[in-house]
């Protein structure tokens, strides 16, 4: 018996096989031969107690004979099929003739032996359907560990695309995310920047910079590698590094000196361009004492400076640079009369709409429509659905135009008075004529956002970590009340209403009397991330046109930006003291409240 | 074709443009080479003035030769 065990491929030990056979002696008989070949045998005495050992134990071969009382092998076979189309069957039987043959052939049986069992044929008919199983076995196998793999590399190459992603948006530095900036020079005024920086790929050929010079000064740096892809974002990267590092270069207490700085980054850069290569790029700046702005533009989409009157389009003054370009200019430009710039990478204006033209047709008017960066984008987006090209921009926005009017709040920290707060901001935004009410409704979430972290973090002293911890707890609200109680605090609160231009700009700053925080030296998107709770940091960012910290961090200045009503209402409308009375039941402080903030 | 042009000793190429209104950076980086290294003045027709302006905005179109077709 053992002989028949030694002539089975060991694989048979890992098996079940199941023999339906209704004469007994021929059962044990048969039983005896199998033993040791399988790791289990099942024995049945008809076809009905076959098909039931089928259905409730899933052996993996099956040797019947045909011949049985109650369920005949071929009848339970047909039952066996209908649940399982490939189980290996071997049909044992004395006899055999045609229709039951064409009907065995047709339920795919795999062998048949004939009666009385000869040992060679028995040996040959398992050989071939244990040899077939261990086949479908090894196939099953080889393809559950080639999709193990495949789904390692995937997953593999996801998550090293997601670093090299966080890696790139590591090396765009923006000074100005959360700050606005000014100079000492006549007519300078009070700017912001926003930015935005939509690749098209994980790693994609635009970067930016806006930096903080060591004498004051701004220097706005923007690339567009040729191509795209890893290439692109190669230079873009080597760029926009070896930019950042010379800024991080510049020795404090010198006057930065354009020439100078773009000669030094190009002689740099050129060394890692290939020969057919461009690089178009462009460096923008904003010396601290003069209302000017020098570029070195190199290739680059023309960047639009908008006046009180009209919009001027200044084009590059220089090719892409290659490793051919050892000359370049820069140009001067007044901005006295600027109340805003938009720098910008050709996935914008060469962006095709969907009327099938270039979007550069709508670009000047659209801009010259827009009140801030998300007005821009909104029109942008509604002509251009699917953007096929990276893009970035920046966009430096005036933001010191004639106070129209302005009211100034002292809100005690408290929670019933943040109410009232907010509801005396909506009041006041009701009133800005030109403001559509959605975006009046979410630019006042946003005040209450934020004076809902002064509250919290400013006054009380509440920290991210301590909040989530109470609020898991359940005691959030409670431990609020107790602190409120503990403290005599109070927010600073102003809201005011300037003319810019044709547009009308509220500003809502937010000063409480906590510490602070220092703003940090990291990249993108990590500047302030400590000091509000992510989400409602989002919902400012999202519901504002710019928000900006002042140096200590704890005053916080939301703006909205907007185009004014035909009939300039809002500047007959300015009656201060008419504020001032209806809120009076805030003001607890006399004097200037953001003094010094 | 423009690289036969180049192998069959070419002293200078003119390239009629006759439906394209953009220029891919690829393309302008092999011209780029081709005027600077290969030392092959190069001059277009333009047909399309919408790359005319292209080639204007990104200070191209004197390194290019580049005219309206």
């Amino acid at each position: 018996m053992a002989l028949l065990a030694d002539q089975i491929t060991p694989y048979a030990r890992e098996i079940t096989a199941l023999l339906v056979e209704d004469d007994a002696a021929s059962r044990r008989l048969v039983g005896a031969q199998l033993k040791g070949v399988f790791k289990e045998l099942i024995l049945a005495a008809d076809g009905q107690q076959g098909l039931a050992a089928f259905l409730d134990r899933g052996p993996q071969i099956v040797l019947t004979d045909n011949v049985m009382p109650v369920l005949s092998g071929i009848a339970m076979t047909e039952a066996i099929r209908r649940v399982d189309p490939k189980v290996p069957i071997i049909f044992i039987t004395a006899s055999m003739d045609r229709a039951l043959l064409v009907r065995a052939i047709n339920l795919g049986i795999s062998a048949f032996i004939p009666k009385p069992i000869v040992l060679d044929n028995l040996v040959q008919a398992l050989a071939l359907a244990v040899g077939m199983l261990e086949t479908r076995d090894l196939q099953r196998r080889n393809t559950e560990q080639e999709l193990a793999l495949l789904h390692f590399r995937e997953k593999y190459h996801e998550n090293q695309q997601a670093i090299a992603f966080r890696k790139e948006l590591s090396i765009l530095e923006n000074d100005y995310r959360s700050r606005s900036f000014t100079g000492t020079g006549a007519g300078r005024g009070e700017w912001v920047a926003q930015a935005l920086y939509r690749p098209r790929d994980i790693m994609c050929g635009d970067s930016y910079s806006l930096r903080r010079l060591p004498d004051a000064g701004q220097l706005v740096f923007i690339a567009d590698a040729m191509g795209k892809g890893l290439a692109a974002a190669l230079t873009t990267t080597l760029c926009v590094h070896t930019f950042n590092l010379l800024v991080d270069a510049l020795a404090p207490g010198t006057r930065f000196d354009l020439g100078a700085f773009v000669g030094h980054f190009t002689r740099l850069m050129r060394k890692r361009l290939l020969e057919d290569e461009v690089l178009p790029l462009c460096l923008a700046w904003l010396p601290a004492d003069e209302a000017v702005m020098e570029t070195a533009a190199f290739g680059m989409p023309p960047m639009l400076l908008r006046g009180p009157d009209a919009i001027t389009s200044v084009r590059c003054n220089n090719p892409p640079l290659s490793i051919f370009l050892d000359e370049f200019r820069t140009s001067r430009h007044d901005l006295a009369g600027t109340r805003s710039v938009l720098l910008y990478t050709d996935g914008l204006n060469e962006a095709q709409t969907a009327a099938g033209a270039l979007y550069r047709e709508h670009l000047t008017p659209d801009f010259r429509a827009s009140a801030g960066l998300g007005q821009f984008m909104e029109a942008f987006q509604a002509r251009v659905p699917v953007a096929e090209d990276d893009v970035t921009l920046v966009l430096l926005l005036r933001v010191d135009g004639r106070q129209i009017w302005r009211e100034d709040l002292v809100v005690p920290s408290r929670l019933e008075q943040l109410e009232q707060a907010s509801q005396t901001v909506e009041a006041l935004l009701a009133g800005c004529r030109g403001l559509a009410p959605v975006a009046r409704g979410e630019f006042a979430m946003a005040v209450r956002e934020g004076l809902l972290n002064a509250y919290e973090h400013g006054s009380l002293g509440i920290d991210a970590e301590a909040k989530h911890r109470l609020l898991d707890e359940g005691l959030y609200f409670e431990h609020l009340l107790e602190r409120e109680s503990a403290v005599d605090t109070a927010i600073a609160l102003r809201v005011t209403l300037h003319a810019e231009g044709g547009n009308r700009l509220v500003r809502v700053t937010i000063a409480d009397p906590g510490q602070g925080f220092q703003q940090g030296e990291a990249g993108y998107g990590s500047d302030d991330s400590m000091l509000l709770h992510g989400r409602g940091l989002k919902m400012i960012r999202r519901y504002s046109d710019a928000c900006y910290f002042n140096e200590e961090g704890n005053a916080l200045t939301l703006l909205k930006i907007y185009r004014g009503a035909s009939d300039a209402i809002d500047e007959n409308q300015p009656d201060p003291d008419h504020h001032h009375r209806e809120h009076q039941e805030h003001r607890r402080l006399s004097g200037d409240p953001l003094h010094g903030q | 074709m423009v690289n036969d042009l180049v192998a069959q000793g070419a002293a200078s190429i003119h390239l009629a443009i006759l439906d394209s209104l953009s220029m891919p950076s690829s393309v302008i980086g092999f011209f780029v080479k081709l005027v600077n290294r290969d030392k092959i003045p190069l001059t277009m027709a333009i047909h399309d003035g919408r790359l005319l302006e292209l080639l204007e905005e990104l200070s191209l179109d004197r390194l290019f030769g580049a005219r309206k077709g």
